[in-house]
């Protein structure tokens, strides 16, 4: 099934890894963004005088978590999916 | 000594070690069973699966290994990354508790012209930045990032390898007992809970590790004596010791140097004493893809004297120095539960015993 709909081709052979990293670079600036916007939120949240200490509070590790730990496995599990099982 | 990191710093470092967690639990069951496939239409040889040359051409263009391979070293130096970074918040901090000496039960001995040996001043072990004693926070960094590197599985004491020493260690009325290569200290408090009325005392060539060690022992009430030594040329006399013990040090220092330290270790114990070496397993004693895995770390993950390690025949190094030799197996907990990447494994001990007179 996979490979009648052309699922194992390897769609980028030729594409050059120059633009690959152009790729990455605009993905790491739209996330430097993301993340310049959430520091204004948080000003003005703190500037409400709403608390943000937890988001800097000292924490243990996930492993010590299980809620946390259920979070971090199944993203990184998403987010790899796709060279986790190349030859689904 | 409070060694959390703020919220955002650990966040990054769990996804690392997410990371991890995925490459042994997901990605190398899944490397294993196209291996064993493979092996059971093609029926290599095992000399050929032991042929490290013969692996890599069978293996090193499969999309899951090089994924594996390229994941886990991509790994490992985001590790460090991320615990230097979390750490740094607190570096002032830190490093004044370490250079505070407190009342305490052991005691720590500095030696500011001990020369570093060119192999040690010239690696970084795990690929741990600035080795263990370039960074006064290097015992910190040591203590976070291993905890990391073995996805939590030493337990959160972090002793569970002193644990195992402890549960093969043969009887003897064990008055004095050295800890070679000591570092942080931590795996060796399994022992000092075990042989109470003993004295102890540790060895390390890094300074930063020995400050942090005995700051950490006098917290956690273990009476430890630090001393910033070479364990190839110990200032300690003849017959000194009734236990000289070791745990994953051999396999950081090139094969002239074991054999120095086993030389010196035969000296400075008393006769009936023991030398215990406890390591990760043989090659030999492995499956060719554990053992071909395992063998990974000697190039990529800053363990550039492993191989060697494991082609010398420890045993013969011990009847050189004369002490009696045998091999025995320890339960890990690390290994034993759900492996590590290179697959579940016992410890090796190589335990020697200077003759009576």
């Amino acid at each position: 099934m996979r490979e009648a709909h052309g699922a194992t081709s390897d769609y980028f052979s030729d594409v050059s890894k120059s633009d690959i990293m152009r790729v990455i670079l605009a993905l790491a600036t739209e996330v430097y963004e993301m993340r310049d916007r959430q520091n204004v939120l948080e000003t003005i949240l703190s500037d409400s005088e709403i608390d943000l200490g937890r988001l800097d509070e000292k924490v243990e590790a996930a492993v010590y978590d299980q809620e946390r730990l259920t979070e971090r496995d199944a993203f990184v599990a998403r987010v790899f999916a796709a060279m986790t099982n190349p030859n689904r | 000594m409070d060694l959390r990191i703020s919220r955002k710093h650990q966040a990054r470092l769990d996804f690392v070690e997410g990371l991890k967690v995925h490459v042994a639990g997901q990605l190398m069951p899944s490397l294993r069973q196209e291996f064993e496939n493979w092996c059971a239409t093609e029926t290599p040889s095992e000399d050929q699966l032991r042929d490290s040359q013969f692996m890599e051409t069978t293996l090193g263009s499969n999309p899951l290994y090089q994924t594996s391979r390229g994941l886990q070293r991509l790994s490992q130096e985001a590790m460090w990354q991320e615990v230097i970074y979390g750490l740094e918040e607190q570096k002032p901090k830190i490093e004044d508790q370490l250079n505070t000496q407190e009342e305490s039960k052991g005691s720590l001995t500095l030696d500011p012209d001990l020369k570093m040996p060119d192999y040690y001043d010239d690696t970084e072990f795990h690929l741990q930045p600035g080795n263990f004693h370039k960074n006064t926070l290097a015992g910190p960094i040591y203590e976070l990032g291993v905890a990391t590197y073995t996805m939590h599985r030493y337990g959160k004491a972090g002793d569970e390898m002193g644990r195992a020493l402890v549960s093969v260690l043969p009887d003897h009325p064990y008055k004095r007992v050295l800890y070679m290569g000591c570092g942080p200290a931590y795996k060796g408090y399994p022992l000092i809970d075990a042989l109470p009325d003993a004295q102890h005392w540790g060895i390390d060539l890094a300074e930063p590790m020995l400050k942090f060690a005995q700051h950490r022992a006098t917290e956690h009430e273990k009476p430890m004596h630090f001393s910033q030594m070479n364990a190839e040329n110990m200032t300690f006399p003849d017959g000194h010791f009734d236990l000289v013990y070791c745990m994953l040090l051999l396999h950081e220092v090139p094969t002239k140097a074991v054999e120095n330290i086993v030389n010196e270790a035969a000296r400075v114990l008393a006769p009936g004493g023991v030398l215990a070496n406890l390591e990760l397993p043989s090659y030999d004693s492995l499956d060719p893809l554990s053992a071909f895995l395992m063998d990974w770390d000697t190039e990529h993950n800053g363990e550039p004297f492993w191989r060697d390690y494991h082609n010398m025949d420890l045993q013969q190094t011990y009847r050189d120095a004369d002490l009696e030799a045998h091999l025995t197996d320890a339960h890990s907990e690390w290994g034993g539960a759900k492996g590590n990447y290179m697959g579940k494994f016992r410890y090796h001990v190589t335990m020697g015993r200077k003759p009576e007179v």
